[in-house]
């Protein structure tokens, strides 16, 4: 990425955190992420059951929240662009269509990370009030939790991309998110699945959510990141493909 | 320069754009005239590397719009149809980030700002949400971003839809003092447009060019006639159903009525045309009288009535 390339991305990125904080959908995406999670995770979570100073619930939960929560942040990626025709006024300004992508993406991750950072209080708490916690788990799971999220960000990009409504790239979004996530507990808990143990182990290996239990328990393992970094690439180039295909409709 | 060759884009396969040439030198200030839905908004697309034509050539100062994309959308400010803008983002937000993308030195961003703001006259606007702002003040901004970059070319998609009186005569000022130095393609369905502004008119009709001439050689080149006639008559529903019949006019009209009895017309015929002679037949026959006749050379909205409008 040369210099001008990278002031580029820049410019979009901060266009596009102007635009969350401009318009509700920042706050309201960061608040809800704290407020309803940590009500799930102090009644339902059992961590003083579990007596136990650990995020493994709760951490446990993230998939199943990022389903909602990351379509509603993205939905409007391209959809609305489309809709309002400032896509027009994006592709003829002298920008690649990855830098675009890129400055997009990043900014969406940087709305995700300060939602992640604000959690960070509840293990804090937990240190004081349960004794020390396992900072290096802790890290694991904060990186597995970014990782996770790219890879939710990219594919609901792609399907903003191709829909100009924003409720069906909502929708959309979520179905498959949430296929692609369940397939993962399916896997473990339907006994059909658990008995034929190749099938298991595809679903395993395709599920956004299976990836995600190294980073939980404080493992990085090679395969997960490979996973989270290849889907993630593999659905920013099907995004720039769609994009790129527009040009000759 | 521009140079189009034996452009093609379908959508579909429907051709929209079909078999367009045309060059624009360095300077020239050009319109595309025709009625909507005619090509135009899709050839400047093409111009502006935002859609690829299905066939053709375009090279914009010798780039190949496929090999060079980002160059030439660096030489170019391109105003689309309906101004879209980030509505949440305020005046300067917004040409901020366009001088941001633009790649225009940091410390001369804000003196550029500054002198676009003065020249599109958005002193008062200028902290002011663009979603919030009137139709005439978007477009402002909207121009004002365009040309922050001081581009070599301009493409300009209806620039003046949504401006008041005032602000069109401003916006043509403005226009006539920038195409001093720079090239210039605006489109348009206002005939009043291009007379007021433009050296050259490209007519665009269903996706192919039916004229691409100077205004002056294009009167002058133009052979076609109107005629302006009165009848005497009793009963207006024969004589208008008669004269509807009448061959040899491309377009006929009733005009209006001078008096209880008597009945204005306006016929545009070619030059060889024996509308004349049918008419006057007619009248022979029917026994009616022609108060007074006419005959003019078509003007330039007849022009581009026949050239571009709808055939009735």
């Amino acid at each position: 990425m040369d210099k001008r390339s990278f002031f580029n991305t820049l410019a979009v990125y901060k266009k596009e955190i102007q635009n969350y904080f401009y318009s509700p959908i920042g706050y309201v995406f960061i608040v809800l992420f704290l407020f309803i999670p940590n009500i799930l995770f102090f009644f339902f979570g059992g961590i003083f059951k579990e007596n136990n100073a650990t995020m493994r619930m709760y951490f446990a939960m993230l998939p199943i929240i990022y389903i909602i929560f990351i379509p509603g942040l993205t939905m409007g990626t391209w959809s609305k662009e489309k809709n309002d025709g400032t896509l027009e006024l994006l592709f003829t300004l002298p920008l690649n269509r990855y830098e675009i992508l890129i400055g997009k993406f990043l900014s969406t991750l940087t709305i995700v990370f300060i939602a992640l950072i604000a959690t960070l209080p509840i293990p804090l708490i937990t240190h004081f009030l349960l004794g020390s916690f396992d900072i290096g788990q802790l890290i694991s799971q904060y990186i597995g939790a970014l990782l996770m999220a790219s890879c939710y960000i990219a594919i609901s990009f792609f399907i903003s991309s191709l829909t100009k409504e924003l409720i069906v790239s909502f929708l959309l979004s979520t179905s498959i998110l949430a296929l692609f996530t369940f397939i993962g507990y399916l896997a473990y808990s339907v006994k059909f699945f658990t008995q034929l143990e190749w099938i298991k182990g595809i679903l395993t290996e395709i599920s956004l959510s299976t990836h995600f239990l190294n980073f939980s328990k404080g493992v990085i393992d090679s395969i997960d990141l490979v996973y989270y970094i290849g889907m993630s690439i593999l659905f920013f180039y099907l995004n720039i493909r769609v994009l790129e295909s527009k040009r000759w409709s | 320069m521009i140079s189009v060759k034996n452009l093609v884009k379908s959508y579909n396969n429907v051709p929209v754009v079909k078999d367009v040439s045309f060059e624009v030198n360095k300077g020239e200030l050009v319109g595309l005239l025709g009625p909507n839905g005619a090509g135009k908004t899709t050839i400047m697309r093409i111009l502006t590397c935002f859609l690829n034509p299905t066939s053709g050539e375009v090279n914009i100062n010798g780039m190949n719009i496929f090999d060079s994309p980002i160059e030439i959308k660096k030489l170019i400010g391109y105003l689309p149809e309906h101004t879209p803008q980030y509505g949440d983002m305020t005046t300067i937000e917004y040409l901020n980030f366009i001088s941001e993308v633009r790649g225009i030195d940091k410390n001369k961003i804000k003196s550029s700002i500054d002198e676009m703001i003065k020249l599109t006259s958005l002193e008062d606007v200028v902290s002011k949400k663009i979603s919030e702002l009137s139709k005439g003040y978007q477009k402002r901004v909207g121009l004002a971003s365009v040309m922050i970059h001081d581009p070599e070319i301009l493409i300009l998609d209806e620039p003046t839809t949504g401006l008041d009186p005032n602000q069109v005569i401003t916006f043509r000022k403005m226009l006539r003092r920038l195409s001093e130095k720079k090239t210039v393609i605006l489109s348009t369905h206002v005939l009043s447009e291009i007379e007021a502004t433009c050296e050259r008119v490209i007519i665009i009709k269903k996706g192919t060019i039916v004229a691409n001439d100077t205004l002056q050689n294009l009167v002058n080149n133009f052979t076609d006639e109107f005629i302006e006639f009165s009848l005497k008559a009793d009963n207006f529903t024969e004589i208008d159903k008669e004269i509807s019949k009448l061959k040899g006019a491309w377009k006929l009209e009733f005009m209006k009525k001078d008096a209880k009895d008597i009945f204005r017309y306006k016929a545009l015929i070619s030059k060889d045309s024996d509308f004349d002679k049918n008419l006057k037949d007619l009248i022979k026959e029917k026994n009616w009288k022609l108060i007074d006749e006419k005959r003019n050379k078509a003007n330039l909205e007849e022009i581009f009535l026949k050239l571009a409008g709808e055939e009735e």
